[in-house]
């Protein structure tokens, strides 16, 4: 790929990411308190975003489904652990010893 | 109340645990910049302008590949239009503050700092102390992703792989996604869009998480409607 081109890549999709970004935080798309009907709404963005993005990671880490990989049970244990201690270092911690412990197991 | 010094620190330190995960991942991004034809500087400048791991990984793996420049830009913009999502349910919390700091929360807007952001807005709404929160995570992220990145494309594959690092990503992923999931409408945007980034994960351009958060969202408003309903009723 040309010099050119790289650049085109670097400005297109630069400005472009930034734009999305910015289009309701900068932009006074809110002006002041929003309505519990609309915070409700919004709230449910994160839980659908990252629910859409650790469902394939953890269920078909190789690209299809498979219930028996060292990153499903490092899944399942962060989950049990994020539910009962709601803390994100002990949380990632416990998956990557239960990743390190399948890997082990099942290798 | 003023942001303190202390609501930034905070932010900083909610986001360290996530950066194990980080810190693999910004090395990829750099490394798949040299690896694909492009040099130390212009990755570093793909890193400083777009600033979003996946799309970057995407676009250059899709140059390496000889892929038309249009395909290139369109997979790239695609994966980063969930950010419109992250900025519409930020931009509450960012109403009647300076443009300054608005662009700065856009320019640094990634999906962990989002993530960490809207559970600190569920604890502590304060306004001004949300934001230092948010910008110091942000700011933590940042920093750690560029230098990273950096390293990945100047060390390039001398660096050792580092697969159970890797994992703390989606790790990180499910541990602030844990917390979000209490009340119906929440649980059914996230089971509706994990099934469906399933169903499409062979999708080009991440299209799969992309509709699986909108299926997700669209469930959501269809649960908390019944719930309004019943409600009023």
């Amino acid at each position: 790929m040309s010099i050119t081109t790289v650049w085109i890549v670097i400005v297109v999709i630069g400005l472009g990411s930034l734009a999305m970004r910015a289009a309701f935080l900068v932009l006074p798309t809110f002006q002041g308190d929003v309505s519990d009907t609309v915070n409700d709404r919004l709230a449910l963005v994160p839980p659908a975003a990252f629910a859409a993005f650790v469902a394939p990671a953890f269920l078909m880490p190789q690209g299809g489904v498979d219930l028996v990989s060292p990153e499903l049970c490092a899944g399942v244990v962060a989950l049990a652990v994020a539910l009962r201690w709601r803390n994100l270092a002990i949380t990632i911690i416990a998956g990557m010893i239960a990743y390190v412990a399948a890997v082990q197991l099942l290798g | 109340m003023r942001p303190s010094k202390n609501d930034y620190v905070r932010g900083a330190w909610a986001m360290a645990p996530i950066l194990i995960g980080v810190v693999p991942f910004s090395i990829v991004a750099g490394l798949a910049g040299v690896a694909n034809g492009m040099t130390i500087t212009e990755t570093a400048a793909f890193s400083l302008f777009t600033y979003a791991g996946a799309a970057q990984i995407a676009a250059l793996e899709l140059i390496g590949d000889n892929a038309p420049l249009s395909v290139v830009l369109c997979t790239g913009l695609i994966i980063n239009l969930r950010f419109l999502m992250f900025s519409a349910a930020l931009a509450p919390h960012f109403s009647g503050t300076s443009l300054r700091r608005r662009l700065a929360g856009a320019y640094l807007l990634v999906d962990h700092a989002f993530a960490l952001g809207m559970l600190e807005a569920k604890r502590r709404p304060e306004a001004k102390s949300l934001q230092a929160f948010y910008l110091g995570a942000c700011m933590a992220f940042w920093l750690t992703w560029q230098i990273g990145a950096l390293a990945g494309s100047v060390l390039g594959a001398g660096l050792p792989g580092s697969e159970t690092l890797e994992i703390a990503v989606p790790l990180s992923f499910l541990a602030l996604l844990a917390p979000q999931l209490m009340g119906r409408a929440p649980l059914a945007a996230a089971v509706v869009a994990a099934a469906t980034a399933l169903l499409l994960h062979q999708a080009p351009a991440n299209l799969g998480m992309l509709l699986g958060t909108g299926a997700g969202i669209l469930a959501g408003f269809g649960v908390l409607t019944l719930n309004w309903k019943r409600a009023a009723a």
